[in-house]
């Protein structure tokens, strides 16, 4: 189930005095069954892509392509539930759109909404849970009284529990603890293994190395450049035109390349330890 | 929401821009207490005409004020048709049932009509002219002297800019927490009047807990740079009392003289 656009424009608050420019002449295809990032500076134009991808946003002018619902500036609100079960988002700090009286009553919330049983919503629910590493005794407590990176697990779980078949992102690991970000990033590559699509926003060049097949680079509401993320990260000095910088592992076989080590720049921490494994005899040398 | 002008600053650069709030602020309660003095037709046009000399002076488009008027219009014309067939005196023209069309509901309701634009009309100057903060720190001026009666005028208004403050920050954190619970399914504008009701309640929970998250944070943020309750502190923002202030008074107080010569006992 491709995401696809076609010349999208999306404009805030157009025709008023405040009108601003979010995105222009966008063309795009993100494939189904693959990690796609979206990376860019900040105000690129990332975080309003994602809610057009499942109607909060409408484009200006243009249309998205969701499967086979199609999204333009005409597109009415009614019947957009049906795919805002199948794309699902998980905001920024997510963790502050817990508002049920139980863990388990929030993570039910999206279920039901969708249409699910009330036992289907609960065994859904429970289920998701436990992958996102929730115990069972935490299920009956209120959700605000756990701590931060587990208030953040809890609403994830609220978003997988419907199972969208395209899972969109927004920096989910910003603000967690090294080994919660693994953790975290684990479930959703798990979840990309059963066939599903995912899609994240970051600002981590790390992450998206370790994590993503393929980059989107916005800048400026525009598409930069779409590619794996061999060919991305290959050019630090056009990632720095982008105000983006390349993973460390990265950098750092480059300064082992200056050192004069024949080394290919390493996508991600183990590549690097491959790359250097592989070298081993010229730096006994 | 958006449309709504009322309470909404817009950038500006005319002789209103440089005045100072606590004067805009005083010609403003001014008015509307004058707009009583008004009783015939030379008064109205004399009130018509300063008013839409003021909105002339802030140099904005006239569609931001019709913006301003746009959201009561409808209570003006309600009231206004009230006092249309609901009084009578002076000439009948047309009486059926309780329904009276007479000269003096005529002439009164069209009264009523200009009072309820002027007022809006000059609070929207008032509020596009001038920033949230202005607003507070002139009204902190204005409420001085309550000092004398023990009233905490300096915590009212830190009170007030802290609100102030947070005005669009809760705006902005509404609509990213209703965008949350849309994108999982929640539906703010179908069913009956109760379910729509219900619906809030995943919007409205989280912002309260937001809310007092982000008092507690700023609490303690503002303690450790040394703030403290009752403690006499110095002031950053001075209001400056300058030349059109005088003009912004004096032109008020023309108005209020003209009225009062010209009324009718």
């Amino acid at each position: 189930m491709p995401i696809t656009l076609k010349n999208v424009n999306y404009t805030y608050n157009s025709n008023t005095p405040l009108a601003h420019i979010a995105l222009t002449d966008v063309n795009l295809t993100i494939k189904d069954n693959k990690v796609t990032a979206l990376i860019g500076h900040t105000g690129s134009g990332k975080s309003t892509l994602l809610q057009l991808f499942d109607g909060l946003l409408k484009p200006t002018t243009g249309e998205v392509r969701v499967n086979n619902y199609v999204l333009t500036s005409q597109t009415k609100n009614k019947g957009l539930k049906s795919l805002r079960k199948e794309v699902g988002i998980v905001f920024q700090s997510p963790e502050n759109q817990l508002f049920a009286e139980t863990v388990l009553k929030d993570v039910m919330f999206g279920p039901q909404n969708f249409g699910y049983s009330d036992e289907e919503a609960e065994s859904a629910a429970k289920k998701w849970l436990k992958k996102v590493g929730i115990s069972e005794e935490l299920f009956n407590r209120s959700p605000f009284d756990l701590s931060g990176g587990q208030m953040r697990r809890v609403a994830i779980a609220g978003v997988l529990a419907y199972e969208p078949k395209i899972l969109c992102l927004d920096e989910p690991a910003a603000g967690l603890d090294p080994s919660g970000k693994e953790e975290i990033l684990s479930i959703f590559r798990d979840y990309q293994q059963q066939g599903h699509g995912v899609i994240l926003v970051s600002h981590d060049m790390n992450d998206v190395a370790n994590f993503a097949d393929e980059v989107v680079v916005m800048d400026k509401g525009k598409v930069a450049k779409q590619d794996n993320i061999h060919n991305i990260f290959s050019d630090p000095s056009w990632l720095q035109k982008h105000h983006l910088n390349e993973p460390e592992s990265i950098s750092f076989s480059l300064k082992l390349r200056q050192r004069g080590l024949n080394i290919s720049p390493a996508i991600n921490v183990k590549n690097l330890a491959d790359e250097i494994i592989k070298n081993r005899g010229a730096i006994n040398e | 929401m958006s449309k709504i002008i009322i309470g909404r600053y817009i950038p500006g650069n005319s002789i209103i821009y440089k005045m100072d709030p606590r004067g805009k602020i005083l010609a403003s309660f001014l008015f509307i207490a004058i707009i009583f003095l008004a009783n015939n037709w030379i008064t109205y046009s004399i009130l018509t005409i300063f008013t839409l000399l003021a909105v002339i002076a802030t140099g904005l488009k006239p569609k931001n004020f019709w913006d301003g008027v746009k959201p009561f219009i409808w209570i003006i014309f309600f009231t206004a048709l009230l006092q249309l067939f609901f009084s009578s005196g002076g000439k009948i023209y047309w009486h059926w049932g309780i329904f009276t069309l007479s000269s003096y509901g005529l002439i009164t309701s069209i009264y009523l009509f200009i009072r309820f634009v002027v007022i809006i009309l000059i609070s929207t100057v008032l509020t596009v002219t001038t920033t949230s903060l202005q607003i507070a720190d002139g009204l902190e001026w204005i409420l001085t002297p309550l000092k004398y009666l023990k009233v905490p005028v300096a915590e009212i208004a830190l009170v007030m800019s802290i609100a102030l403050r947070f005005v669009p920050t809760l705006m902005d954190e509404t609509v990213k927490i209703a965008n949350a619970q849309r994108a999982r399914g929640a539906d703010f504008n179908d069913g009956s009047l109760i379910q729509r009701a219900k619906a809030v309640i995943p919007i409205l929970i989280p912002l309260f807990t937001n809310s007092l998250t982000v008092a507690l944070d700023l609490a303690t943020a503002m303690e450790s740079r040394g703030y403290q309750e009752n403690h006499v502190r110095s002031r950053y923002r001075v209001l400056k009392w300058s030349k059109y202030d005088w003009l912004n008074l004096g032109y008020f107080l023309l108005l209020t003289l003209l009225l009062m010569v010209f009324r009718t006992k």
